[in-house]
């Protein structure tokens, strides 16, 4: 289970490995970049990626994939890459914070 | 267009999903599952499709149209879910605007509008103050004209124009229109261009050829729009013109409210006067100047009043009419040489008052009804504020509501003001004819409507809106009462509601007994079943080759004795008379007087009113002769008998100290005196309001040539047969004779107080719908503080308190709020009455009787609007009350 609020951070760091990529290359970049511990449950990647679509941190268009199938690919925008840092800026922040507690 | 996007957006989402889908099922497959069992785990792994592609379609974000579209509907739903508040709240809306709408049309016309010329605004009109008849000269002879032009008084520019009502004959047609005289620079001066040939200039004002300009207008439906008209010969009156130009479209000369279809140089003036007439000497042309950049009014009027005395006293001729020094005085001239604005400016703004203090009391209203609703709706903003909506989308609904009350308003206030304002011209009488042009609908109008509905529906739904849109959605969702005080502000506003309703019925009892004590005067004479008919002979046969002194031939006194004596046979005639002026008909006419015996305060000599009449005018008027008797036909003017005259009691008071039979006098520097043979009655001579004054009547006999004369015919019977009658009797002594009009006494009258008519009845109308939505909202208030407290009622008289306390509890409660609408009403009534004092009469701005009959009529609505609640309440059933929730 991916804490709520962490979906977007993942979407969004996902896009900086690629130049464009369509909503199931996402999903697989996340689950391989994880190492399988993170499964996202697929279809609750789609409101999140109209959502940041419709802020502003994605643009998208629609092309083919190699096996020529019609797909929607998303790639980050100027905003989506400053929404980025500042989320991991707040990630480390808190983590930082927690770690302070916790015994190493 | 909306429904194509969503389709394809939702379409473009499915190929989506299934393309993930199809990708995942592909890799399960390649990892060895069958195709079976690689699309169900796909399917599986994916998770709800349905509720994601809801989810996702959540955040499109054109949805805000679809959002506002629900809103919409919502907001129609909920409004048809309590048809009596929606119907209260719109038609006072309606009401409202479309009162406001109205007025405002009026408002422009009469204030803001201006001559379609450049510079408007600058144009000033110059007027003279007559100390000796103490009127107001508004015009100059061409001496004085000329002279003042080549004086720098701080005019730019100075023109001289007058009208004139003339026939003009072309080919084919005939017809009356009224033209204007200008001088050579008058085109120039208002920048008026040429829509055809060319306008009047300097050459032809310098004694040139008979030129004239038509209208765009009069060449479009006269002469067919053709261009052949330039160079077209017609007949103005009797002397033939050529036409030279047409004026540019939308210019009609410099009037706001008439036509005037014709301009001809002015010194032409003596073509239609006939050569004889000394007009050099004769004051008839009016001057309408433009300030000069950088000068004003004052100014320029200071300027004037040196230069213009030092010309007068170049004039001899003047001096001898005018001893004394009048000053002159500069006008606003925007809006040409007949502006209403003096006249209708007070009336028109204390109008827009009226109405607009009806908007603010159905805003207040509504803001309070919207309020209660608000409170009653927290439940249903609790549950949609948890289950995850905005406040600013609960807001938004909210004031998406207000919108659409005010919308509805508008549009019913848009039809409203169309019929309102024609109503409104009717009522005007006359002056509402003139009008009636620049009165019409056009783009500010709509968007006057469309601002005020938007202000509006801001105003009064900001506050309810702000207030739902706080609510804890906890404890509204479990029906905890909502803040325990007493809720000021609704009571402020119903107290505010009070307090301009009693202004405004407080105005309504002063215009209404303004009219009832105008129309109570004593006139002095009987106006009831009297007809008139008033002709004006200028413009026929009968005034060829006339002047002033020139008697010339006698064809129009056969045609006056003829007139009456046939008059007189009709049936249905019990007396009839001929006069030169009409009592109450706005006219007037003063003449000097010169008595030895008498020395007026102001060293000039004593003026008087006079009236030429035949014999037989004091009986058909119904005006008593005290003393003495009446005109006869034998009192004719010759050298060898005296010239008679009958004064009114004033005359004889002022004048002879009562005893006036037989005294002589001279009036208007006559050669010869005239006796007094009678003395009348006093009457009102012009107006209403003014005290009755001296009144010198001479008899018909020593007429020298009238222009207009009017017939007086006392009557029996059916007023419409009589005056039917006596329109075919003109017709068959002599039908090229123009009626000017057939009225009967009583209709003139009313007319000549057609705006206080219009004042009494629209302060009555505003007065009263402004009480009823102040009692809606008093009784709205009420009822819902008595469903709020239906719980602690219930406890109350369980606990044994009597109904009557409850009933006395609530009705105090409105007391108070009746009680401090009246305390702040008072003064903003008696403040509004002294601002309207100059239009009252018979009473002081401060009446005291006005002011108890509008504290009554008042407080019995109020107490018929709180005592329903109220008696509710005391009825409750406490089993029922405590039950409730």
């Amino acid at each position: 289970m991916i804490p709520p609020g962490t979906l977007d951070v993942l979407i969004l760091q996902t896009l900086t490995a690629r130049a464009k990529m369509h909503g199931f290359e996402i999903a697989e970049g996340i689950r391989r970049g994880s190492q399988d511990v993170l499964r996202v449950e697929e279809g609750s990647l789609y409101p999140a990626l109209h959502r940041m679509l419709m802020k502003g941190w994605l643009a998208a268009e629609w092309s083919k994939t190699g096996a020529n199938h019609r797909a929607r690919y998303y790639r980050l925008t100027a905003a989506g890459k400053k929404q980025l840092a500042k989320e991991l800026e707040d990630y480390r922040t808190v983590a930082r914070a927690i770690a302070r507690i916790l015994p190493a | 267009m909306l429904l194509f996007l969503r389709n394809r957006a939702e379409r473009d989402l499915d190929d989506e999903i299934r393309l993930h889908v199809q990708l995942r099922a592909q890799q399960l497959r390649e990892e060895g599952m069958s195709e079976e069992q690689a699309r169900t785990e796909a399917g599986r792994r994916f998770g709800n499709r349905t509720l994601l592609k809801e989810i996702t379609r959540e955040s499109w974000s054109w949805t805000w149209v679809e959002q506002f579209v629900r809103d919409v509907r919502i907001a129609l739903r909920a409004l048809r879910k309590s048809p009596s508040f929606t119907l209260v709240a719109i038609v006072s809306l309606a009401v409202a605007l479309g009162a406001n709408t109205a007025v405002f049309s009026f408002a422009r016309a009469i204030l803001l509008k201006t001559l379609p010329v450049d510079g408007a605004r600058r144009l000033v009109l110059l007027r003279q103050h007559n100390e000796m008849f103490h009127m107001e000269n508004c015009c100059f002879t061409r001496r004085f004209f000329d002279d003042l032009r080549k004086q720098d008084v701080g005019f730019g520019e100075a023109a001289a124009v007058a009208t004139w009502d003339v026939n003009l004959t072309g080919q084919e047609q005939t017809g009356k229109l009224t033209a204007e005289l200008v001088s050579g620079n008058f085109f120039a001066m208002l920048g008026v261009h040429p829509a055809l040939g060319r306008l009047i200039d300097e050459s032809d004002d310098a004694a040139g050829a008979a030129v004239c300009v038509i209208s765009y207008r009069l060449w479009r439906e006269r002469f067919g729009g053709l261009a052949d008209v330039i160079g077209r010969k017609v007949t103005v009156d009797t002397t033939p013109f050529q036409i030279v130009g047409v004026m540019q479209r939308g210019f009609a000369g410099a009037t706001m409210y008439e036509q005037h279809d014709l301009a001809m140089p002015a010194h032409l003036i003596t073509a239609l006067l006939g050569p004889s007439r000394d007009s050099a000497y004769l004051p008839w042309l009016q001057i309408i100047a433009r300030l000069r950049p950088g000068v004003t009014r004052a100014q320029a009027e200071a300027r004037v009043n040196a230069v213009g005395f030092a010309i007068e006293q170049s004039d001899v001729l003047q001096l001898q009419l005018q001893p004394q020094r009048d000053a002159f005085r500069l006008i606003d001239g925007s809006q040409g040489i007949d502006s209403k604005k003096d006249r209708l400016a007070k009336p028109v703004l204390l109008l827009f008052g009226l109405v607009g203090v009806v908007l603010m009391v159905a805003c207040a209203n509504l803001t309070s009804l919207l309020l209660v609703r608000s409170v009653e709706r927290t439940v249903e903003a609790g549950v949609r504020l948890a289950l995850g909506g905005s406040r600013g989308a609960l807001m938004r609904s909210f004031l998406v509501e207000s919108m659409v009350l005010a919308v509805a308003g508008a549009i019913g206030g848009g039809g409203l003001a169309q019929a309102l304002t024609q109503f409104l011209l009717k009522l005007m009488g006359s002056d509402g004819e003139e009008i009636a042009r620049q009165v019409h609908p056009d783009w500010a109008v709509f968007a006057f409507l469309g601002i005020a509905a938007i202000l509006a529906g801001v105003l009064f739904g900001i506050l309810p809106a702000w207030r739902a849109s706080r609510s804890d959605p906890l404890r509204a969702i479990r029906g905890v009462d909502a803040p325990r005080g007493r809720s000021l502000g609704l009571r402020i506003l119903v107290a505010a509601q009070i307090a301009l309703s009693l202004a405004l019925l407080f105005g309504a009892g002063l215009f209404v007994r303004t009219l009832r004590n105008l129309r109570a005067v004593d006139l002095g004479f009987r106006p009831e079943n009297v007809a008139l008919l008033r002709l004006n002979l200028s413009r026929t046969a009968y005034s060829i080759g006339r002047s002033r002194t020139d008697s010339g031939n006698d064809g129009w006194k056969q045609f006056f004795e003829n007139l009456l004596d046939r008059a007189r046979q009709l049936p249905g005639t019990r007396a009839a008379s001929l006069a030169g002026i009409s009592p109450i008909s706005g006219a007037m006419a003063m003449v000097s007087i010169n008595l030895p015996a008498y020395i007026s305060p102001n060293r000039l000599l004593p003026t008087t009113y006079v009236s030429i009449v035949s014999s037989g005018y004091f009986r058909t008027l119904g005006i008593p002769l005290i003393a003495g008797r009446d005109f006869t036909s034998d009192d004719r003017a010759s050298l060898n008998s005296q010239g008679v005259a009958i004064v009114n009691q004033e005359f004889a008071r002022k004048f002879f100290n009562g005893d006036a039979l037989g005294k002589t006098f001279i009036y208007n520097g006559e050669r010869e005196p005239v006796r007094v043979v009678g003395i009348a009655g006093d009457t009102h001579y012009q107006t209403l309001r003014e005290e009755p004054k001296t009144i010198l009547y001479l008899p018909v006999t020593q007429w020298t040539f009238p222009q207009l004369a009017t017939l007086q015919v006392r009557f029996t019977g059916d007023p419409s047969a009589t005056i039917e009658r006596l329109r075919v009797l003109v017709h068959q002594i002599d039908p090229r004779v123009p009626i000017d009009s057939i009225t009967t006494m009583d209709t003139q009258i009313d007319q000549a107080l057609s705006r206080e008519r219009l004042l009494a009845f629209l302060s009555t109308l505003t007065g009263g719908i402004a009480v009823t939505l102040a009692a809606i909202g008093l009784y709205g208030v009420m009822a819902f503080s008595v469903a709020r407290r239906t719980r602690e009622i219930g406890i109350r008289m369980a606990i044994g308190a009597p109904r009557s306390t409850i009933l006395r509890q609530f009705l105090a409660e409105s007391a108070w709020m009746a009680a401090a609408g009246v305390g702040l009403g008072i003064p903003i009534a008696l403040g509004c009455g002294r601002l309207a004092a100059s239009l009252l009469y018979g009473l002081s701005a401060q009446d005291s009787r006005s002011a108890i009959a509008a504290t009554t009529i008042l407080a019995a609505i109020a107490l018929i609007a709180a005592v329903i609640p109220a008696w509710r309440a005391a009825r409750l059933d406490p089993m029922r009350a405590l039950h409730w929730e």
